[in-house]
């Protein structure tokens, strides 16, 4: 039995055209960190309010920990929630922000104060109690509201864009003290995002949503190696998307923009049928030679781009515009804007997208 | 981040700009502040005395400011609590749309009614034969004189004051309640408070400095008034204001050297209120900043 089990959840808003979310089902397993990934607008809010119970749902069932929780009210399902805002209650320190779950569940002044330590020692804030919120930094903000949610040992932590009110340094490392933290309680965790490095780095298992609908649900690994749709694949990383032709589907064998080529997924299609396929662009190599089952792509170098550690090389490849990623060293060659080239990738590289 | 350098011509514009502001400031603020001060420590020969300040402690002068006093803050407390409820009731309550914008345009307009049409609006309704007090008679059989109210009183004079006070109340205090942040109400909900235990620890102490700012500000309108006072009891109730008037234009009892000390006195208590008003303000605006 899963510890949070979604099951054909619905929401519509009063007077909306279409529903927020739509026949959301999902298992969360207990300890499982669980990212919600998509778009602006795509229902993500709409579903972790749902399960704070913010937002009633227009159908489906919640069970969290063997019970069913839609009727229950935000403040007794015992949910640890963090929102994008902080929304640390700015009238009191620290310390009784950290403490205020407890303070109001009616726990004895010493086990507050000593619960309040233990948190500040988790988010390593011990010297901070006696401060008020706009005396800290987002970033120490966000720490507190985080000790806050977690002081009342919540069954379950929901997290709402919780780092996209800061910038990009703290970003990271708060992100994986918030995963260091989450892996030493074991807790189970949602975690709602729009930003595809974030979902990939930090969660064990990553829901694209689209539209309210689940795209797909899956590890950071299959998400990014085997996005199921055009949608995921576009979404989740660069993506080069190639229209082929499909020659002969038993041999894998395709024809894309007049050259030939070889895919591993073709099953189920038929002679002639139009197709797509997604290459990531650290899977192309250029080379004078490759391996003799490799696809052999001919074009024209059009950009290059120093991006740091890689160098991004744009190919035109007939109407088609591949990009191809290279690892920067010193001694890499770099061809010149202009010349023509291969581009060589894998068969199994290849993706066919739904 | 960089300061915006304006060009030294562009500065002086500005300055330019507000010249009427300052001089308004100069002739009608700080040049009759300081005469009232000054004449407050002048006999009429012109030399300086304490007399005046002195005579502030003599009957009836502190029962006036007592009774000024008494009447402010009444009316600041009751018309504080009354326009807070009903701002409460006007943005957390699931009243009609249509209602908000039509209560906030008339507590727009009654805040600012005052003085003598004010005070002939309540002869008029509540005066011992107005029209709301022979509605009472007719309907209820209750004769509102008969069981202790008049109009001339100190509660009287309250309720027609609290006319202009709570719909400032109302007005300020609308604004403040929209601006506590739904997720602070939410993350409270979801830490397992209920909704009295959010509105005791959180809703209510972060409106606190502006709720008693405010209510510090109705004080001051009601200290300062004299006109309603003076239309609506003709001099029964001994407010301050209205015995400072005595003293700079009355025939019987004139000594404006004495009113200038009683005005003196409002100033101070003015000045008190309106610092008051600023701390808590301050203390609210560093509380909200910052914490988004
Ligand atoms: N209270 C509401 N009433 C009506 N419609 C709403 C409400 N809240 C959200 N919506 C709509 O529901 C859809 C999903 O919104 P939601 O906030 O869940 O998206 P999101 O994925 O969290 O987006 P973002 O990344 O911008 O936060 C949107 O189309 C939005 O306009
Ligand atoms: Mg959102």
């Amino acid at each position: 039995m899963p510890f949070l089990q979604l099951a054909n959840v619905r929401k519509l808003y009063p007077n909306a055209a279409a529903a927020a979310v739509e026949n959301f089902s999902l298992d969360v397993e207990a300890g499982e960190f669980v990212s919600l990934l998509g778009p602006s607008g795509c229902g993500k809010t709409t579903t972790l309010r749902m399960i704070a119970g913010f937002e009633t749902l227009t159908a489906g069932q919640i069970v969290m920990d063997g019970k069913a929780i839609e009727e229950m009210r935000p403040n007794q399902r015992n949910i640890g929630m963090v929102f994008q805002s902080y929304a640390l209650f700015p009238n009191m320190t620290v310390a009784d922000n950290i403490g205020f779950g407890l303070s109001v569940g009616g726990s004895a002044k010493a086990a507050i104060q000593q619960r309040v330590r233990e948190m500040l020692a988790l988010i390593k804030l011990e010297e901070l109690g006696a401060r008020y919120p706009y005396q800290l930094s987002g970033g120490q903000q966000q720490r507190v509201a985080l000790a806050r949610a977690l002081a009342i040992r919540p069954k379950l932590l929901l997290l709402d864009e919780p780092l996209s009110a800061l910038d990009a340094k703290i970003r990271v490392a708060l992100r994986n003290d918030i995963r260091a933290i989450q892996r030493k309680l074991g807790i189970t965790t949602l975690y709602v995002t729009h930003d595809q490095e974030e979902a990939l780095s930090l969660s064990d298992r990553v829901v694209v949503m689209n539209h309210g609908l689940i795209e797909q649900v899956g590890n950071p690994f299959e998400i990014y190696n085997f996005p199921r749709t055009t949608y995921v694949a576009q979404f989740v990383g660069t993506l080069n998307l190639l229209d082929a032709v499909v020659v002969e589907p038993t041999a894998g064998s395709v024809q894309i923009q007049g050259q030939p080529a070889h895919t591993t997924s073709l099953a189920g299609c038929s002679q002639g049928e139009q197709i797509r396929l997604a290459l990531r662009p650290e899977l192309l190599a250029l080379k004078s030679t490759g391996q003799a089952d490799e696809n052999r792509l001919a074009g024209v170098v059009e950009t290059i781009a120093f991006l740091g550690a890689v160098v991004r090389i744009q190919v035109r490849v007939g109407e088609a515009l591949l990009a191809l990623d290279e690892f920067n060293n010193p001694q890499l060659a770099v061809p010149a804007v202009g010349s023509p080239v291969f581009v060589y990738f894998a068969r199994s590289s290849c993706l066919k997208l739904l | 981040m960089a300061a915006t350098h304006t060009p030294p011509a562009r500065r002086r514009l500005t300055w330019l700009g507000l010249a009427p502001f300052f001089l308004f400031a100069l002739f009608f603020i700080f040049l009759p502040s300081a005469s009232l001060f000054v004449d407050s420590f002048r006999s009429p020969e012109g030399h300086f005395t304490l007399e005046h300040l002195g005579g502030l402690l003599q009957p009836p002068i502190p029962g006036s400011y007592a009774l000024s006093i008494g009447v402010s803050a009444f009316t600041a407390v009751v018309g504080g609590l009354l326009g807070s409820l009903m701002a409460y009731a006007l943005t957390a309550g699931n009243l009609p749309r249509w209602l908000r914008p039509l209560t906030l345009t008339f507590a727009g307009v009654a805040s600012n009614f005052a003085g003598v049409p004010l005070a002939f609006a309540f002869i008029s309704t509540l005066g011992r034969t107005g029209f709301v007090t022979a509605l009472f008679q007719d309907l209820l059989g209750i004769d509102l004189y008969d069981a202790g109210f008049n109009l001339y009183s100190f509660l009287g004079l309250s309720v027609t004051y609290l006319y202009f006070q709570f719909p400032l109340m109302l007005l300020v205090m609308v604004p403040a309640i929209e601006g506590l942040k739904r997720s602070w109400r939410e993350a409270a909900e979801s830490l397992g408070a209920t909704p009295t235990q959010y509105w005791m620890r959180v809703g209510i102490p972060i409106l606190l400095p502006s709720l008693l700012g405010t209510v510090l500000l109705l004080f001051g309108n009601a200290f300062g008034a004299y006109a309603t006072a003076y239309a609506l009891t003709g001099g029964r109730l001994n407010l301050i204001t209205i015995q400072i008037g005595a003293q700079i234009r009355g025939d019987v009892l004139r000594n404006p050297n004495l009113g200038y000390a009683m005005a003196l006195g409002m100033v101070a208590i003015m000045a008190v209120t309106l610092l008051g008003y600023s701390w808590l303000q301050r203390l609210s605006e560093r509380w909200l900043k910052d914490t988004r």
